[in-house]
């Protein structure tokens, strides 16, 4: 692990127009090439987390990508920096063909048509979904509309993709597909996600949120493993680790 | 959730599909104009057009029982508006009957008139019908934009195809909800009252969504401006098929001067 971390956040605040406090007082870094599981029961703040990492929402306090600070006038690199890929895939997909989508982010940055074709390919390919560029997004599969979700954002080649609820709704299989094209990114990645199987087999670290505020920071087995901690904060302990114990 | 899409067939692969959009757009947009502007009595240009228009769905593997299908969708609609013409257009009294006091008489002229419509409404359904079940949508799209159609026209569209199918789901899926809680009951106030709200909710889901697929797309670097993509090309085929239509509306036009 590179020690220059790519997102640094310090003592970041916000709360929702209706007065609900979602952050409070968040300072962290995640290094270059770490993949962090964000945890925590609904309603944590781990979505709106993930949007002040690419300015979407923007809190008291600053969040800095690649040592850029989150501000307007450097916003369209923030978000070519970071990949945010949405819990709802219908949310995500929103163009007639699913080549249209991937195409979306790189047509928005400018880059010439024939680069913009290169790495549509390229995304697509990474997922796994080749040939499905012609296809329109209501004619897929929720776990082949999570992994062309996942090209929209690859296609812009972030250094730091953050992953709301990736394998919501899906079922094993898609589950198990899409963890291996999580697998396979070497991209800095933040997962919020409930799916605490899932941050054991890809994740290195593990922040547990809870009411806006971190309450946990640390490897992830021992955090997993702390049960009064985890049932405190409506978590369970994994199965898996679970059953390694007896 | 399934639907019977407005576009079926438009992804199989035939001849016609290969062709350029902005070819089937012309073509067709032009074929429109030509069976609008021929005279009602003109019945072998009639018949030359459709003969064309079945042509057409053979070679683009196109069932021609979904094309008559879209046709007769829109068909009870034209005749709603069109009815009443043979009632009230003056001329030569074809028959006339009498109920009560009232007397009714129908025209020759207005028999025609009827007729016009029914046949080039019908004939101009099929040519939309060629169009959008040989094209794919971001296709069309695409050709719209390369002949000038302004992009935020376009882009209400594209949403547009992309969301209807989604907000229908939703309201089925409400009314399933509320065939299971008891389904349709209670006095006609209540069920109003009732589906008022699922249309109200319908209306606040479709805005929350609308928020949420902005900042995916603020998220991808969307400012507002939309870039164009291009990546279409003009080649023989595309050329013959625009020749070929010409030759046969125009065959057809002038048909209906000798027959």
């Amino acid at each position: 692990m590179n020690n220059s971390p790519v997102v640094q956040a310090e003592s970041l605040n916000f709360s929702y127009p209706d007065g609900v406090r979602a952050l409070e007082n968040i300072s962290f870094q995640v290094g270059k090439g770490e993949t962090v599981g964000v945890i925590g029961p609904n309603g944590a703040g781990k979505s709106t987390l993930l949007l002040h990492l690419n300015g979407i929402l923007r809190g008291e306090g600053t969040v800095r990508i690649m040592g850029m600070e989150v501000a307007r006038g450097n916003m369209r690199r923030i978000r070519q920096a970071v990949g945010l890929v949405f819990q709802d895939p219908e949310d995500q997909l929103f163009t007639p063909s699913v080549y249209d989508d991937v195409a979306f982010g790189p047509l928005n940055m400018r880059i010439p048509l024939s680069e913009v074709d290169l790495r549509v390919k390229r995304a697509l390919a990474m997922v796994g979904m080749e040939g499905y560029e012609a296809r329109s997004a209501h004619h897929l599969s929720v776990g082949e509309k999570k992994k062309v979700s996942l090209a929209t954002v690859l296609a812009l080649e972030p250094e730091i993709i953050a992953l709301d609820e990736p394998t919501s709704n899906l079922d094993p299989g898609s589950r198990e597909e899409f963890i291996g094209c999580l697998k396979k990114l070497s991209a800095t990645k933040i997962i919020a996600t409930h799916d605490l199987e899932l941050v054991l087999a890809v994740c290195g670290r593990v922040m547990l949120l809870s009411g806006g505020r971190i309450v946990a920071d640390g490897g992830v087995r021992e955090l997993l493993a702390n049960r009064a901690l985890m049932e405190a904060h409506r978590l369970r302990v994994p199965l898996s680790l679970e059953r390694k114990r007896h | 959730m399934k639907h019977s899409f407005v576009d079926r067939y438009s992804e199989c692969d035939s001849p016609v599909h290969r062709l350029d959009p902005r070819a089937k757009l012309l073509t067709m947009v032009g074929a429109v104009i030509v069976i609008v502007l021929t005279p009602p009595r003109a019945y072998g240009s009639f018949f030359i057009y459709a003969c064309t228009l079945i042509a057409l769905f053979l070679l683009a593997r196109v069932p021609l029982s979904f094309a008559l299908k879209r046709v007769l969708l829109a068909l009870p609609f034209i005749i709603l508006v069109a009815a009443s013409i043979p009632f009230i257009k003056e001329g030569e009294v074809a028959g006339s009957f009498r109920r009560g006091g009232w007397e009714v008489h129908v025209t020759y002229e207005g028999l025609i008139l009827l007729w016009g419509i029914l046949i080039k409404s019908s004939l101009s359904i099929l040519c939309m019908a060629a169009l959008s079940s040989t094209t794919r949508f971001d296709r069309m799209l695409k050709g719209l934009e390369s002949l000038h159609c302004p992009r935020l026209f376009l882009m209400v569209l594209a949403f547009m195809y992309r969301y209807l199918f989604l907000l229908s789901d939703d309201l089925y899926r409400m009314l399933r909800a509320r065939s299971s809680r008891g389904g349709i009951g209670g006095s006609l106030i209540f069920q109003i009252r009732t589906l008022a709200g699922m249309l109200g909710l319908l209306f606040i889901r479709a805005y929350e969504r609308a928020e949420r697929v902005y900042l995916a797309m603020c998220s991808r670097g969307f400012d507002g401006s939309i870039p164009a993509r291009g990546g279409l090309a003009f080649r023989r085929a595309d050329i013959l098929f625009i020749c070929c239509m010409t030759a046969c509306f125009g065959i057809g036009r002038a048909a209906g001067s000798v027959w």
